[in-house]
């Protein structure tokens, strides 16, 4: 690994850069990207579909009347938003792979992915509280028992913006780094204990950056969900916000954040790792090294 | 698969007609959206300004003149405030100098007046779509932005379509590239230096190695600087033929001392002292 073998150039960057560097990785990966976050995202978006369903079934004739169009919003941005890192996941070890100039296929993406799942289900799914809301909110769907699966779904969301507003890259170490969960000595590097080694003292840095990149992505699924209502306005004449406006363009604009987001998120992941430990200097010495080896054998 | 060969970065090289070549680090929407906001607000500013204008000609009886003349400055507002800034500020706006950025044209030299009112002028195209109305009728005069988004993320100098017709890109205004030399001159790296064969010459990329690795170690734990080091002290080691137990941390900082501090090589001789042994230096040992 040297320091010119890298897809992403290594070095330190600022935040907005990282937000720039990312429409250029998004461009040049679009459909393996893509592809990634559809495999990891359709279970989620049936899912959504399935227990938002009966919220979707108002009289449309009623514009005024906007509860449930209300709820809809409100629910499918809660799911979408805990739902996230594991439907991202793929992304993650596509990204962390083409860093270094290899690009894995589907199935390779998979195998990779199944032989971290048993942590990824633990810390994001368990720890992090994403299962107990989906379950939560699987009961609330005949919306029979809605005041404490709400509570539920909204407690764990509160709970997964501080945990990953605190330590953000969590997917990154578990797909990425690899460490077992349990140590089998003592002292050895475990995933909670190198989380929290990568994020000690960037906690209030990364809650910061998390509020900046949340209203970032608030401003941008109201602008997607605008603009494809436009493209729909164009190409079908739909000129009203109908049925579809909420259940296909709103998971549509959701989603298209997200897969945004979630190159961002690799890439401040890269960067931390850099100011962190030193890493383009670490490529630098090597390639300097593997230069010099060269010239004395 | 190996995956195409150039590598991500928002920086690019500019070789001038004159054959004199420029490293820029251009900037993207996102890097450009403060200047933005700031531009948005000082022209709300005036705009405000030039209300109070037309309050105060109202009240000596001349409304219409004011109404015309109102007329007319919105228009060079919304049309120039970009373009005749640029025009005069070398590029600049007042966001784009308080941020530090400044715009170019695509083969590095200085714009002129028809490349920045163009850029500026054709910003209405980049605005595009416009929010429909939907849910709200008052945001159907809201620009989303997309096209100039889209068009950015394709382009390699994050150009909008304004820019792409006026063959412009915005960059980061250059920071001072003059970082001086780091301190490294504990004894232990001092008396390693002397120790270092009077001959011995770094090379360009070896000295750009050293130079990285002496700016960052005291940012990396003793640990990760050994780490880090020890990549490129195991073989210095045996090229210099110095002890195994050599530090490999005091090694890369007595190389860093030799090539950029030390002005000659037996400036380092005073150094050379039993009193510091080389392989136990007060550093993190591997």
């Amino acid at each position: 690994m040297f320091v010119n073998q890298t897809e992403i150039s290594i070095r330190e960057r600022g935040k907005r850069e990282l937000f720039d560097l990312a429409l250029h990785v998004a461009r040049r990966h679009f459909g393996p990207l893509a592809v990634a976050l559809v495999l990891g995202a359709a279970p989620f978006a049936a899912f959504n579909a399935w227990t938002l369903s009966p919220i979707a079934e108002y009289d449309e004739t009623d514009l005024y009347g906007g509860d449930e169009r209300s709820d809809y919003v409100k629910y499918m941005t809660l799911l979408v938003f805990l739902e996230a890192p594991l439907a991202t996941s793929l992304m993650t070890i596509y990204l962390g792979q083409v860093l270094f100039r290899t690009r894995p296929t589907t199935r390779q993406l998979i195998r990779e992915f199944g032989r971290s799942a048993g942590q990824l289900f633990w810390y994001q799914g368990v720890v992090r509280g994403t299962m107990l809301a989906l379950v939560a909110a699987a009961i609330d769907n005949k919306r029979d028992l809605a005041v404490m699966p709400e509570f539920i779904v909204w407690c764990a969301a509160l709970w997964a913006l501080g945990a990953r507003g605190l330590r953000p890259y969590l997917n990154e170490v578990i797909l990425l780094e690899r460490n077992p969960r349990r140590a089998e000595r003592g002292s050895a590097m475990t995933t909670a204990r190198r989380n929290a080694a990568l994020h000690a003292g960037f906690g209030g840095d990364s809650f910061v950056q998390m509020i900046g990149a949340g209203m970032l992505g608030f401003l941008t699924v109201g602008s997607l969900w605008l603009t494809i209502s436009y493209m729909r306005a164009l190409l079908f004449n739909v000129v009203e916000a109908d049925r579809a406006t909420f259940t296909v363009v709103l998971p549509l604009a959701l989603w298209m954040t997200v897969w945004f987001l979630a190159i961002v998120r690799f890439l401040g992941y890269l960067d931390l790792r850099i100011r962190r430990e030193g890493w383009e200097v670490e490529l630098r010495v090597r390639t300097e090294a593997a230069a010099m080896t060269r010239t004395v054998t | 698969m190996a995956a195409s060969l150039s590598t991500i970065d928002g920086q690019i090289n500019v070789v001038t007609p004159e054959n004199v070549a420029f490293h820029y680090e251009v900037a993207g929407p996102f890097r450009r959206l403060p200047a933005y906001l700031i531009d948005l607000a000082v022209r709300v500013a005036i705009a405000f300004v030039m209300l109070i204008g037309l309050w105060g000609v109202s009240a000596v009886g001349a409304f219409d003149f004011g109404i015309g003349f109102l007329a007319i400055g919105f228009f060079v507002l919304t049309h120039f405030y970009g373009g005749l800034f640029e025009t005069f500020w070398n590029g600049q706006t007042p966001g784009k100098r308080l941020i530090g950025l400044r715009v170019l044209s695509v083969d590095g030299r200085p714009i002129n007046a028809l490349q920045a009112v163009l850029r500026n002028i054709l910003r209405d195209v980049d605005t595009m779509p416009y929010a429909f109305g939907f849910f709200w009728p008052e945001l159907q005069l809201v620009g989303l932005y997309w096209v100039g988004l889209i068009s950015m993320a394709l382009t390699e100098r994050y150009q909008r379509l304004g820019d792409l017709a006026a063959g412009t890109m915005v960059v980061v205004e250059r920071k001072s590239g003059v970082h001086g030399v780091v301190n490294v001159s504990d004894p232990a790296v001092l008396a390693l230096a002397a120790e270092i064969p009077v001959d011995f010459e770094a090379t360009r990329s070896l000295g750009k190695a050293l130079s990285m690795y002496a700016e960052r170690r005291l940012a990396l734990s003793p640990l990760r600087r050994a780490e880090v080091a020890r990549h490129l002290a195991v073989p210095l080691i045996a090229r210099l033929r110095l002890p195994a137990q050599t530090n490999y941390d005091t090694l890369l900082c007595a190389l860093y001392y030799r090539t950029f501090v030390a002005e000659e090589p037996g400036d380092v001789e005073a150094y050379r002292t039993p009193a510091v042994p080389l392989t136990e230096a007060p550093l993190i040992r591997v």
